[in-house]
């Protein structure tokens, strides 16, 4: 499936949380590299969607394709929704190609629970299919490029029993 | 009541406020008009003197810098017919030195504080709804047609966010653009202004960037009102997730 199918299923599965805010970051710009963000600490609206909300991140989903069965959720693993991941190198053009024509003010990445929470981090830790290209900035300052340190399973109070 | 007149531009403009303060009985009296070619002229024309404005300038900034701040954001709007305001505000500025921006029950404080906060406040939003193109040779360029003349602050701006690019932001109305090439920022008009060919991909991100534009919307909730209170119509000509409208 194209970039654009994909963007289309994870940017709406990601719609009910795409939040405004992208205030109180401070970060300087690097002296060289593609996405030397100076981000403006009083948050910057990039524009105003159809319902009336700020668009300042590039809010999507990694992947829809979840394997937890969350009774409460659209994407949960018995429904019938289309299933679609991004590959990394996607993400980071998509977020380099907006960035630079001044469409977001930096990426807020989610995703559904491929397989377990640790491989989810891999996919996103997976150096060798990003180009050579800088961190998008706020990949990098919500440090999601840093897996944890050992394959933990995290059991949250309401989400149900990861399969085996 | 003294009439003066002076040759419309923000040097002749500060030569003139600084000559007025120094030297009438009343500035809060005097009228202050830009001159116009007719017969009969009414008033003493105030020579334009660069460095007297620059004196006047940093008195201003050293004595009330809230106040320089504002007088430099109000000279971006480029309002004509405030003169006798702002010969007010500053004569007041150099007597109360920093708060004189919350003497807001003065119409002349209120005229000049007002017309810097919505020039502020389209400089912020420019900065969020200002599109780059990427052009064929791989610079990018930015099209806008800002009622203020904010393409100054705007670049400065810029050239911090997007350092390592080249890029152009061109002023329509005014014909004036700014380019940002190998680590300098320049600025200066353009006689004729030709579209310049896209890049291969360009269209390409640029319907990436529709498809997230109306995926990320809930179609329940469509609110245009609030969408236009906060985006007003005047800015979508050079949108790229809502052209032309």
């Amino acid at each position: 499936m194209d970039t654009l199918s994909k963007l289309r299923i994870l940017s709406g599965a990601a719609r009910y949380d795409a939040m405004c805010a992208s205030s109180g970051s401070r970060r300087n710009g690097a002296s060289s590299g593609t996405a030397n963000a100076n981000a403006s600490s009083g948050g910057i609206c990039h524009g105003w969607s159809d319902d009336g909300r700020c668009i300042s991140l590039l809010k999507i989903l990694l992947s829809n394709d979840c394997s937890y069965d969350c009774a409460y959720c659209v994407k949960c693993r018995s429904s019938q929704v289309e299933r679609v991941s991004f590959i990394p190198v996607e993400v980071v053009s998509l977020t380099l190609d907006f960035y630079r024509r001044n469409y977001i003010e930096g990426l807020f990445l989610s995703s559904a629970v491929l397989g377990s929470p640790y491989s989810a981090f891999i996919s996103v830790n997976d150096d060798s299919r990003l180009p050579a290209q800088p961190t998008p900035p706020l990949l990098r300052e919500h440090r999601l490029l840093s897996p944890p340190s050992e394959p933990r399973q995290l059991v949250l109070p309401g989400l149900s029993p990861m399969p085996a | 009541m003294n009439s003066y007149l002076y040759d419309g531009t923000a040097e002749g403009l500060l030569s003139a406020i600084s000559f007025i303060l120094d030297t009438d009985a009343h500035p809060e009296e005097a009228v202050l008009a830009v001159r116009e070619d007719t017969l009969f002229e009414e008033g003493a024309m105030v020579p334009t003197d660069a460095e007297r404005a620059s004196e006047f300038f940093l008195r201003l900034r050293h004595d009330a810098p809230e106040a320089a701040r504002t007088l430099f954001t109000f000279l971006l709007a480029e309002k004509k017919g405030m003169e006798g305001s702002l010969v007010c505000y500053l004569m007041l500025s150099l007597q109360s030195g920093a708060d004189v921006n919350a003497f807001l029950t003065d119409p002349s404080v209120k005229d000049i504080v007002a017309t810097a906060k919505k020039t502020s406040r389209e400089l912020h939003r420019m900065k969020g709804l200002l599109r780059f193109e990427k052009l064929r040779d791989g610079a990018y360029l930015a099209r806008m047609e800002p009622e203020s003349n904010i393409l100054q602050p705007l670049a400065y701006y810029f050239s911090r966010r997007l350092k390592a690019e080249d890029w152009f932001i061109y002023d329509a109305g005014r014909r004036t653009a700014a380019r940002w090439h190998q680590r300098e920022l320049r600025f200066g008009a353009i006689e004729e202004f030709t579209n310049p060919p896209h890049s291969e991909d360009e269209m390409k991100v640029q319907a990436l960037w529709k498809v997230f534009f109306s995926s990320i919307a809930i179609a329940d909730r469509k609110d245009s009102r609030l969408q236009k209170s906060n985006m007003p119509m005047k800015y979508w000509k050079y949108l790229v997730e809502k052209p032309g409208e």
